[in-house]
């Protein structure tokens, strides 16, 4: 099975976030950049299928800020190839993106029979989730998200998945390859790296650059304005008696044109 | 806050690598672990897995083969969030795969190194109820017997000796007279298991509770003399040499506490309002937190500059005591304003501020007191001569 991760830094909300002076995105002064948490998962499930039947794992992602230190780490893990896509991407929402990753997997002749394509659910820059849906409709590929569970049969080449539902229900898929898939969570939490690994991946792989060419690519969604909630008047609370708090309660209802 | 100013991609990578794994797997346990006073083997062979056991000893004993900053900061970024766990990766590789390392016999280090990176714990059995920074004071005997020695004594204070996972011990004792009066120290490796020798735990401490601390009692306890450490009569300047590298661990100890306390104070200070404005904006709290930073910013780049000093071979011994005893007081301070600004939360189990407070005051005892830095400091400035 060949496996194709795609990556996505997201700003680390542990620290402050600040609006920009554009008030249509983040200060970056005030950011750092971590790998997108569902896409960690992604990668240890590529890494574990990898295990499981062999194959190749190969990282994706548009070029980030500390991006070299997630595509290391995931080099480290297992991954057989990392690629940084160059370019400025600040703009590009999902549809954007996931036509600069088809166009990837075009330059490179990636696709092949046995060729799944992974990436995180959902990413919490944006929360669109959209990414693994465009991009198996530019491909023309089956594509399912919000996975958490991967097995692979060789024999008819097809995958069985698990999606979680609300209120615990799980659904059953079977996908033949190639797909495209949106993972939730690995089969295992991501795996820590030995720290003399990282240093042996820095001395002796490469992470390879690549430039896409992004004419006629679409923005998809842009802002128009980002801004902190709006503190509003607080909750008057109601004192006295039930019987006092029951009338004030009536009145207010009939005020507002409620009753 | 710039922690990676100077540093190689590498170094960067490295303490983000530990700092998650401090943060996702050691600073949810440490709080419950410090509570019941605990050790946790789990966590300390996950910290195994990570490569933090065997740092700076070479691949082919299945080291980490990292530099000594790497090292530094990776203590650094575990005592950030817990105390405890910092010194069992600080003593281990400091004072217990050191020795054997530094001094050790190639059959020693094939023998030992690759079990104590790969998760078994080994001690430095040097203090002694009546000898702490007086080494010279050390009653502990070893005699000759045929091919063998035969140890009397005991130690005290000694980390990660007792646990389930502990190998054994480096153990400095007394094994005759120098020509010029002098005693002739020799280092043991003792093994776990020998008879006569027991290693036991000590309990109620104040601080760093989820490490393990051991009194190790020897008697009559027979080793063969293939357990010598280096040769006879070096003990004493392995010791000297051990100590010297030893103490910028416990300056890791200390900016990483100090980074730890600080981050958690800001914090709070931001969001803590009190007459209708964050308490971030009273003088009272932002100069206490400048000095932190401050503090910080400077203990950071000098700890850094002598682990880099280390790594090009030169001797550390004054550059040691200064980072060691300017990393443990920044961090007595950092700690106490961090109580401070908390206020009365400060002072509860639920926030991390009271065992920073706690955790703090061995960085000013162990590994030679604060007032024995100063000392070391001062005859090497030639207040003495």
């Amino acid at each position: 099975m060949n496996i194709l991760v795609l990556l996505k830094m997201v700003p680390d909300v542990v620290e402050e976030l600040k609006i920009g002076d554009d008030f249509k995105s983040l200060d970056r002064d005030w950011l750092r950049f971590i790998l997108s948490e569902s896409d960690e998962h992604a990668l240890e499930q590529a890494i574990i299928l990898k295990e499981k039947y062999g194959g190749t794992v190969t990282a994706v992602a548009p070029d980030a800020p500390e991006l070299d230190d997630a595509l290391y780490s995931a080099l480290a893990k297992g991954a057989d190839r990392a690629f940084k896509i160059i370019g400025e991407w600040d703009i590009y929402r999902s549809p954007g993106l996931a036509k600069v990753f088809s166009r990837f997997i075009e330059i490179n002749n990636i696709m092949g029979e046995q060729t799944l394509i992974l990436s995180g659910s959902q990413a919490i820059d944006d929360l669109e989730g959209e990414i693994v849906y465009y991009l198996a409709e530019f491909l023309g590929l089956p594509g399912c998200c919000v996975v958490t569970s991967v097995q692979y049969n060789p024999d008819s080449n097809c995958i069985t998945l698990l999606k979680e539902f609300s209120g615990g229900l799980r659904g059953e898929f079977e996908l033949s390859l190639p797909a495209v898939i949106g993972i939730q969570a690995a089969e295992n939490p991501p795996r820590y790296i030995p720290i003399a690994k990282i240093r042996n991946i820095m001395k002796t792989q490469k992470i390879e650059e690549i430039e896409i060419p992004v004419e006629g690519i679409p923005n998809g969604l842009t802002i128009e304005k980002l801004f902190e909630p709006e503190v509003t008047d607080r909750a008057e609370i109601l004192e006295g008696t039930p019987e006092e708090v029951a009338r004030k309660l009536v009145e207010i209802f009939s005020d507002k044109g409620i009753i | 806050m710039h922690p990676n100013r100077n540093l190689t991609e590498e170094h960067v990578i490295l303490r983000q690598s530990v700092r998650k794994f401090a943060e996702e797997v050691v600073k949810p346990a440490a709080k419950l672990l410090d509570e019941k006073e605990e050790f946790s083997v789990e966590i300390t062979k996950q910290m195994a897995e990570l490569g933090l056991l065997a740092a700076f000893v070479p691949e082919e004993y299945n080291g980490s083969c990292l530099d000594y900053v790497s090292y530094i900061i990776a203590v650094e970024e575990l005592a950030r969030v817990d105390g405890s766990h910092a010194a069992t990766v600080a003593a281990h590789n400091s004072l217990g795969v050191g020795p054997i390392y530094y001094f050790g016999s190639e059959e020693q280090k094939k023998k030992y190194l690759p079990k104590l990176a790969g998760g078994m714990l080994w001690g430095f059995g040097l203090t002694e109820p009546e000898a702490g920074s007086d080494a010279g004071n050390t009653m502990t005997t070893a005699v000759e017997d045929g091919n063998d020695w035969i140890i009397n004594g005991a130690k005290i204070f000694i980390t990660n000796a007792s646990t389930d996972i502990s190998l054994g011990s480096t153990v400095l004792t007394v094994t005759g007279k120098k020509p010029d009066g002098k005693k002739e120290m020799t280092c043991f490796l003792v093994e776990n298991g020998t008879p006569g020798f027991e290693a036991r735990a000590m309990k109620h401490k104040l601080m760093w509770r989820a490490s393990n601390t051991s009194e190790l009692f020897f008697s009559d306890c027979r080793v063969p003399k293939e357990n010598i450490l280096g040769k006879r009569g070096d003990g004493f300047h392995q010791m000297l040499g051990t100590l010297d590298n030893g103490r910028l661990s416990i300056a890791a100890m200390g900016l990483g506490l100090a980074q730890g306390a600080f981050e958690l104070a800001l914090n709070y200070a931001k969001q803590r309002k009190t007459f209708g404005k964050p308490i971030a904006q009273y003088q009272a709290t932002s100069f206490k937190l400048s000095d932190c930073d401050m503090g910080i910013e400077l203990a950071r780049n000098y700890l850094y500059e002598v682990c880099r000093m280390l790594d090009a071979g030169e001797k550390i011994t004054k550059e040691g005591a200064i980072a060691k005893l300017y990393c443990s007081e920044l961090a007595h301070m950092c700690a106490n304003h961090c109580v401070q600004i908390l206020g009365g939360y400060g002072l509860m189990k639920e926030y991390d501020a009271e065992r920073f407070y706690r955790d703090q005051k061995l960085l000013e005892i162990g590994e030679g007191t604060s007032e024995i830095q100063r000392l070391v400091i001062s005859r090497m400035i030639g207040c003495y001569e």
